[in-house]
């Protein structure tokens, strides 16, 4: 992961004078760039695709923005970036009760057909029936792709923890797909 | 183990077949959103400027405990400093009276009991 975002940190640090560390506003841009989507995904289907997901999005990423100068240049962006995204959500989730919303499988992806529209529509209300700490475990796992120790990082959960949410998820689903 | 993978990445699958491309619009909106937030590159700075106020901070703690401490009120009292020792006999039937005087080649305190 480090590696893919190598090239975009290399233009986003500027050589002012000595301080090398600062980072610049454009080089910010350029990294959010490849993980923008990913992130407003994660979002969208933590707050239960939610009309507050929008709103919620704009916020991590301007939030980003704002302390991308305290970014450790020797970590790596997105768990960074998906920090910011998770402290969000749950300041989101303080302001507001927990509402609902089955997402509307009106726009699925081009390669959706593998799955019937009732499985997807299985799985996406067990997540919304989750709790909002949990549904963000499971997203962050199985959308987002970051591992059990990555989650654990950024959401300053243990990691044990995180596996027996993951667990209980999986063989919950496992009856639902009937696998 | 290879099951448990099987069924996370048929999970994976099916969360990720739902896949939502981010609006026109709040894309714009961000941008210009970010126009009036200023990026707070000071952030580390103000974070190392604490140190100097809290190592004062201790600082001054530990002068007034000194002070507290070892103030005069609390202070103990220095002993009185014994100056000579002085034994004396008498030998009442010869009318003669002996002294010896140790001084000062030795120094002593004389501890006070409560």
């Amino acid at each position: 992961m480090f590696a893919k975002n190598a090239r975009a940190l290399a233009g986003a640090i500027e050589m002012s004078g000595e301080n090398t560390r600062v980072l610049s506003k454009a080089g910010f841009w350029d990294l959010i760039q490849p993980c923008r989507r990913k992130l407003y995904n994660f979002i969208l289907k933590s707050l239960n695709f939610s009309v507050e997901a929008d709103d919620v999005f704009q916020e991590a990423v301007l939030h980003a923005f704002q302390y991308f100068a305290s970014f450790d240049q020797d970590r790596d962006f997105e768990p960074w970036l998906f920090a910011i995204a998770h402290n969000e959500i749950r300041h989101h989730y303080r302001r507001v009760a927990n509402e609902a919303h089955l997402p509307e499988l009106e726009r699925p992806a081009a390669d959706d057909a593998s799955h019937s529209r009732e499985l997807v529509r299985d799985v996406f209300r067990y997540a919304g029936r989750l709790k909002s700490r949990q549904r963000e475990i499971f997203f962050l796992f199985y959308d987002s792709g970051f591992s059990v120790a990555e989650i654990a990082a950024l959401t300053g959960l243990g990691e044990g923890n995180i596996r027996f949410q993951l667990h209980r998820a999986r063989n919950a689903l496992k009856k639902i797909m009937g696998a | 183990m290879p099951e448990r993978k099987n069924i996370d990445k048929k999970i994976s699958e099916i969360v990720r077949s739902l896949d939502r491309p981010i609006p026109d619009g709040l894309d714009e909106r961000l941008r210009m959103a970010a126009l009036t937030r200023k990026p707070r590159l000071d952030q580390p700075e103000k974070n190392r400027r604490l140190w100097p106020a809290v190592i004062s901070g201790a600082v001054v703690s530990a002068a007034l405990l000194a002070v507290l401490l070892l103030g005069p009120g609390l202070r103990p009292k220095p002993g009185t400093e014994i100056s000579e020792i002085r034994t004396q006999f008498e030998l009442v039937d010869k009318n003669i009276t002996i002294v010896f005087i140790q001084k000062p080649d030795f120094k002593l305190i004389l501890e006070e009991r409560p």
